[in-house]
C-alpha cells in the first residue's frame, strides 16, 4: 500500500514538474570497449535517432520534437557529465582458470593469474565474487559435478588465504553440465577443466 | 489439526520470505557526498554495498554523486542534484523475461547497457519528463533541467 502511495506521489511528482517545462538533453557515447551504439529519443512530438559518437540531442517539452542532432566536443560532455561519469562502478571483471584432468591442481599457466585476480578483488574492494566450478565430459555427472565443486572450493580458499571476505563469494558447481567447448561424453578437454571468477 | 495449519502457514510464508531475499536488482557501488534511497519503509543514506530494489528512487545531493551495478551488469550513476526513479526491473534470464524501466526526474546521469539492453534491448525505456530513449546496446548520457 505505502509502495503504490509512493509511486503515486513520484508519478504525480514526474507529471508536476513536466508541465512547468523541463529540457532534457540526450548524448549517445562510445562504450568502454569504443564502440558507438544506436538509440531514438521519442516524445509526442516525434522521433529523433542518434548513432554517432558523442551526438546529442535536446529536448525542449513534451510536445515540440526533439531538435536536430548535434556533435558536442569533449570538453562540452566534460563539463556537464564528469562528476556522473566519475561515479561510474567498473564493470564486472571475469577470469578463468584451467586445472589438470580429474584434479583440483591448477595448471602451471593458470596460477601465474593469481596474483591479479587477488589484487582486483582487494583494488575493488569487491564484496560480490562468484566461483563457478566446471569440468569436462570424462567420468560420470556425479563424479564430475563432485570434483568441479571441489575445484571451486580450492579457488575459495585461495581467495579468502589472501584476503577475500567468505562472506563476499558464492561457490557453485555446475560439473559437466555447462561447458566451453561443447564436446560429446568422454571427452577430455583442457578448455572445459576450469573455474571461473566473477569479481563484482 | 493445528500442526498441520501451522506447516500451511509456514509453507505460504516461506516464499515470500525467500522472494524478499532475492529479489534485489542491484548494488550501490559508489558514493559521493549526499545519497539518499527512498522506498516504502522511508528514506535511508545510500552506501557502498547497499542493495537496491524495484520501485527504489535514488536521489543526490550538491556536489554527490553515485554509481549502481545492477543484477545484469547495466551501470547506471548519477551526477549531482539527480532522482531517478527504478520504476520496474525483471532479469530472469532463466525464463527469458527481462524489463528495465528508468523514470529520471532530474540531473545528470550515465547508462551502459548490460545483459537486458544486449539480449532485449526493446524491453529497456529510459523516460525523462519530456521523451523516451530507447536503446540499442550502448552507452549514452542525460540531462534533465528543471
Amino acid at each position: 500500500m505505502k509502495k503504490t502511495i509512493l509511486l503515486f506521489i513520484s508519478s504525480a511528482l514526474l507529471l508536476a514538474v513536466s508541465a512547468c517545462g523541463t529540457k532534457s538533453t540526450v548524448v549517445l557515447v562510445p562504450d568502454p570497449d569504443g564502440r558507438t551504439g544506436k538509440l531514438t529519443v521519442t516524445n509526442q512530438g516525434g522521433t529523433q535517432t542518434l548513432d554517432q559518437a558523442n551526438q546529442s540531442v535536446q529536448i525542449k517539452n513534451k510536445k515540440t520534437a526533439p531538435g536536430t542532432p548535434e556533435k558536442l566536443s569533449h570538453d562540452e560532455i566534460a563539463a556537464v557529465f564528469s562528476d556522473a561519469l566519475a561515479a561510474q562502478p567498473l564493470p564486472p571483471a571475469k577470469f578463468t582458470l584451467y586445472f589438470l584432468p580429474d584434479s583440483n591442481l591448477l595448471t602451471q599457466e593458470s596460477k601465474k593469474l593469481l596474483p591479479q585476480i587477488i589484487q582486483t578483488i582487494l583494488k575493488r574492494k569487491s564484496s560480490d565474487i562468484v566461483i563457478s566450478g566446471h569440468t569436462d565430459t570424462v567420468g560420470k555427472k556425479a563424479y564430475n559435478y563432485r570434483l568441479s565443486l571441489d575445484r571451486a572450493k580450492t579457488m575459495f580458499n585461495i581467495l579468502v588465504d589472501n584476503g577475500a571476505v567468505p562472506d563476499d563469494i558464492r561457490v557453485t558447481s555446475h560439473g559437466e553440465g555447462n561447458l566451453l567447448i561443447k564436446t560429446p561424453d568422454d571427452v577430455a578437454e583442457p578448455k572445459n577443466r576450469r573455474v571461473e571468477v566473477l569479481i563484482r | 489439526m493445528k500442526m498441520s495449519v501451522i506447516y500451511l502457514l509456514i509453507a505460504l510464508l516461506v516464499p515470500c520470505f525467500a522472494k524478499a531475499d532475492t529479489s534485489f536488482i542491484g548494488t550501490i557501488k559508489t558514493t559521493k557526498g549526499d545519497v539518499t534511497v527512498v522506498r516504502s519503509a522511508g528514506q535511508t543514506p545510500g552506501h557502498v554495498g547497499d542493495k537496491l530494489y524495484p520501485e527504489d528512487v535514488l536521489q543526490t545531493g550538491t556536489n554527490s554523486s553515485t554509481g549502481i551495478l545492477f543484477e545484469d551488469n547495466t551501470v547506471l550513476s548519477l551526477g549531482s542534484d539527480t532522482e531517478i526513479i527504478i520504476s520496474d526491473y525483471v532479469f530472469a534470464p532463466e525464463k527469458g523475461i527481462f524489463s528495465m524501466v528508468i523514470n529520471m526526474i532530474k540531473g545528470t546521469a550515465s547508462y551502459l547497457s548490460g545483459i537486458i539492453g544486449k539480449q532485449s534491448p526493446e524491453t529497456v525505456e529510459f523516460h525523462t519528463p519530456d521523451a523516451t530513449i530507447n536503446i540499442r546496446g550502448t552507452q549514452f548520457l542525460v540531462k534533465v533541467e528543471i
